[in-house]
């Protein structure tokens, strides 16, 4: 709804209201294939890779019940909400000003949509998967394989964490995100103990702040320089802004 | 009478979907002067993974058993959503546009929690790739829809849209080709085909829409098989529908549906000949460009006074 809601932002006829809706379009949709990557990121990583033995071994396998619920609350929230989405729209509909009304039920038939399914949709989702997993025959006819990951054996450090699952991403995103990696070296009595390689994401306004925090700093560089301490260049400084001021006085009463 | 024969041919892109891709792999065997296989090969293929036997990786859940089912499940229903020759039967989910794109995102996002169900490092890399290429396509499908909105008076209904872009008079508008543009870029990506990814090459570090599918065997792979036929259908359709010349009379309109169909799956073996699968760093801004088309075609419609 706030999708269709936007895309008619986008056919406003005044210019700055359609390209604001179109841009606000994009955005949204741009952040839904964000929410789908984050969603299916922390799935994976809390309940789906958390079951490999190799996880396991590494005694990050089990994650508190909270995240898991949390995890399952937000999808069932995900699935629940647009169901139910005939019957809660009238009730908000109801709370804005002025005599406006929608009706609800089933399904959405709000003006310029092609019908929105809310409660059709999941049930026929529901139903015809249920009767193809019904045709695929139950789990008693499949083989059971290992994974394929080319022979090797399975190990933590093969093992896919959420950084390598949206590194495509931030490959793609590289350029804007700008990333700053480091090189730690950890020295010892008898030589390097260990290498730490540590790479983190400056937001971007702090990469604007910094360039402005930079520039102040050295300006007060500058200024402490003048600034020697000699009691002779403070007079003569006051001596030249007296006369600058004067100046400004006299070209002032001149125009 | 007209809704019931756009439900028939609906029906029937469920069967013919997998003939659109072998049609494309004729072609394009011809192009590059081999002789290829047949247009019916994807069938035989089908019926093979038919007869085979299913596998399961150690350790998988359900999820896994579900993800293809669901995302078959979910292309179908956009079939049903898409009206084809601009008539469709009413099945009671409606002909709204972004209920077909989120169908869509439902069959992707399956697949993903699959992948990280098997646990393959391919998998989870074709995955990764294909969720982080639909963060690009999403915005870029939804301004095509709002560019072919502008000629509906602002509808997204799907068969409403599909009437509107008959005549002459939506060509007549730089916003109508920018769109045609934009869709052409965003649904290569979307299927899955070259230059955006390679569909016939199964070498791992390079697989997309591909990789999720390898643990996969019998009738899992056969429903993941005809789900990416049907994808590719179904955006056939969609530009059919909202970007090519469509008549009113509902018997031309198949024929001309079919005949732009034809074009299309021959346009794209071309493309396919012609372009190298491109790095997939560069996707987005193949992607992108599409976008660009879309506020280029938008301001286009401002400037020309928002008829």
């Amino acid at each position: 709804m706030a999708l269709q809601s936007l895309l008619h932002v986008g056919l406003d006829g005044r210019a700055g209201v359609a390209v604001a809706g179109a841009l606000a379009l994009a955005a949204l949709g741009l952040t839904a294939g964000l929410a789908a990557l984050c969603f299916t990121t922390l799935a994976g990583v809390v309940a789906l890779g958390a079951r490999r033995p190799a996880l396991r071994q590494r005694q990050i396998g089990e994650r508190p019940l909270a995240t898991r619920a949390v995890l399952a609350g937000a999808a069932a929230a995900t699935l629940l909400l647009p169901a139910a989405a005939g019957w809660l729209l009238p009730t908000l509909v109801a709370l804005a000003p002025g005599p406006v009304g929608a009706a609800g039920g089933a399904r959405l038939d709000l003006p310029g949509t092609g019908g929105l399914p809310a409660l059709a949709l999941p049930i026929a989702v529901a139903l015809a998967t249920a009767l193809l997993v019904r045709a695929r025959g139950g789990a008693g006819r499949a083989a059971v394989a290992p994974t394929w990951i080319c022979g090797q054996t399975e190990s933590p450090a093969l093992l896919w964490s959420a950084a390598a699952f949206t590194k495509p991403l931030r490959l793609v995103l590289e350029r804007m995100l700008r990333p700053v990696r480091e090189q730690r070296r950890v020295e010892g009595p008898a030589g390097t103990l260990r290498v730490d390689y540590v790479v983190h994401f400056p937001h971007p306004i702090e990469q604007l702040y910094a360039a402005a925090q930079r520039r102040a700093l050295a300006l007060a560089r500058r200024t402490r320089a003048l600034q020697s301490g000699s009691l002779s260049a403070y007079v003569l400084y006051l001596l030249a802004l007296v006369l600058a001021a004067l100046a400004i006085v006299r070209l002032g009463g001149g125009a | 009478m007209s809704a019931a024969i756009g439900g028939l041919a609906q029906v029937a892109g469920l069967a013919l979907a997998p003939a659109a891709g072998g049609l494309v792999q004729t072609l394009k065997a011809r192009l590059q002067g081999r002789r290829g296989p047949s247009p019916l090969q994807p069938y035989r293929e089908l019926r093979r993974l038919w007869r085979k036997s299913l596998v399961q990786p150690r350790g998988t859940t359900v999820l896994y058993a579900l993800a293809p089912a669901l995302a078959a499940v979910a292309v179908a229903l956009a079939l049903a959503v898409v009206p084809v020759g601009g008539r469709a039967l009413d099945w009671g989910l409606g002909h709204d546009a972004l209920v077909a794109v989120s169908l869509l995102v439902l069959g992707r996002i399956a697949l993903a929690l699959a992948a990280w169900d098997g646990g393959s490092g391919f998998a989870l890399m074709g995955a990764a790739r294909d969720l982080a290429f639909s963060i690009f396509v999403e915005p870029v499908l939804l301004l095509t829809l709002l560019l072919a909105a502008l000629t509906a008076g602002g509808r997204t209904d799907l068969v409403a849209l599909s009437q509107a872009a008959t005549g002459a008079a939506p060509w007549s508008h730089p916003a109508h080709w920018c769109a045609a543009a934009a869709f052409a870029l965003a649904a290569l990506a979307e299927s899955g085909r070259q230059p955006v990814d390679n569909p016939d090459t199964h070498l791992e570090l390079t697989m997309v829409h591909e990789g999720p599918l390898l643990e996969y065997a019998g009738r899992d792979l056969a429903y993941l098989q005809w789900a990416a036929a049907a994808r590719l259908w179904l955006l056939l359709m969609l530009a059919v529908d909202l970007f090519l010349p469509a008549v009113r009379p509902q018997g031309a309109a198949l024929a001309l549906a079919a005949a732009e169909t034809l074009a299309l799956c021959g346009a794209l073996a071309l493309c396919e000949t012609a372009l190298a699968k491109m790095r997939v760093l560069r996707v987005p801004i193949f992607v992108g460009t599409g976008g660009a088309l879309c506020l280029l075609g938008l301001a286009s419609w401002l400037i020309g006074g928002a008829r």
